[in-house]
């Protein structure tokens, strides 16, 4: 397993998806899948910049490690806010009226239809997301 | 990442160039530009030939453009969609927002 831990700032952008990208690079990932795991990590990461921590600096630790038995990639987006869990609420409605009324959602969309699973736990005060994705 | 863009001028027609990625980090640029042509311009067409990825971020600054060209009854097109954005724009129900040509 590779853990990269990046601060959890917008300019920090470019480190996280960099990360997920050389590692899914190495490993002979498609250039499609790989730009669909760069997305969700993007997603993620800008979450976990957004809203993770409110009143000040944080951090958020990226574990990402390789699985047989189908061929997949494990990353897991960790971070010491809040209890968060973003796949709580409902699909984003993607009805035209919605689609121009309101803000937010489609990043968590993105993510569920993109990746093969991802899921959530809250662990010793930390949110983990994780995500996988087939080769 | 980074992210470039070329305009092309055909009278009241805008075409806008777009090569690269556009995600959290430049997305608010993209927004500025595009609402900025949606003045400038009776239609806009977003030529995506070259245009690898959005984001949600990016699909923020679409729906600007698209509104602002709805207030003033104008179009917004789009054309060399390639796959990987295509995609972007079908999961989210984007594809409505633009004329394909």
């Amino acid at each position: 397993m590779e853990k990269r831990i990046i601060p959890a700032r917008l300019e920090c952008l470019d480190d996280a998806t960099g990360f997920v990208e050389q590692i899914l690079e190495r490993a002979g990932f498609s250039e499609e899948k790989i730009l669909q795991v760069h997305l969700a990590a993007e997603e993620i990461f800008v979450n976990i910049v957004s809203y993770a921590y409110p009143s000040g600096e944080g951090e958020a630790e990226l574990r990402c490690e390789l699985l047989q038995t189908p061929d997949r990639v494990r990353i897991t987006f960790v971070d010491s806010g809040e209890p968060f869990d973003p796949l709580a609420r409902e699909d984003a409605d993607i009805s035209e009226e919605a689609l121009l009324g309101r803000e937010g959602g489609l990043g968590i969309l993105l993510i569920k239809k993109l990746m093969d699973n991802v899921s959530y736990r809250y662990v010793n005060g930390k949110n983990e997301l994780t995500i996988e994705k087939r080769k | 990442m980074s992210m470039k863009m070329n305009l092309i001028k055909h009278g009241a027609e805008g075409e806008l160039q777009m090569i690269g990625y556009i995600d959290a980090g430049n997305a608010g640029e993209v927004d500025k530009t595009l609402v900025d042509l949606t003045h400038q311009f009776e239609s806009l067409v977003l030529d995506m030939e070259k245009l690898e990825y959005v984001s949600s971020a990016g699909l923020r600054a679409f729906r600007h453009a698209y509104m602002a060209m709805r207030q003033k009854h104008g179009v917004l097109a789009a054309k060399n969609v390639g796959r990987s954005v295509m995609e972007v724009l079908e999961i989210t129900g984007f594809t409505r927002l633009f004329k394909f040509i």
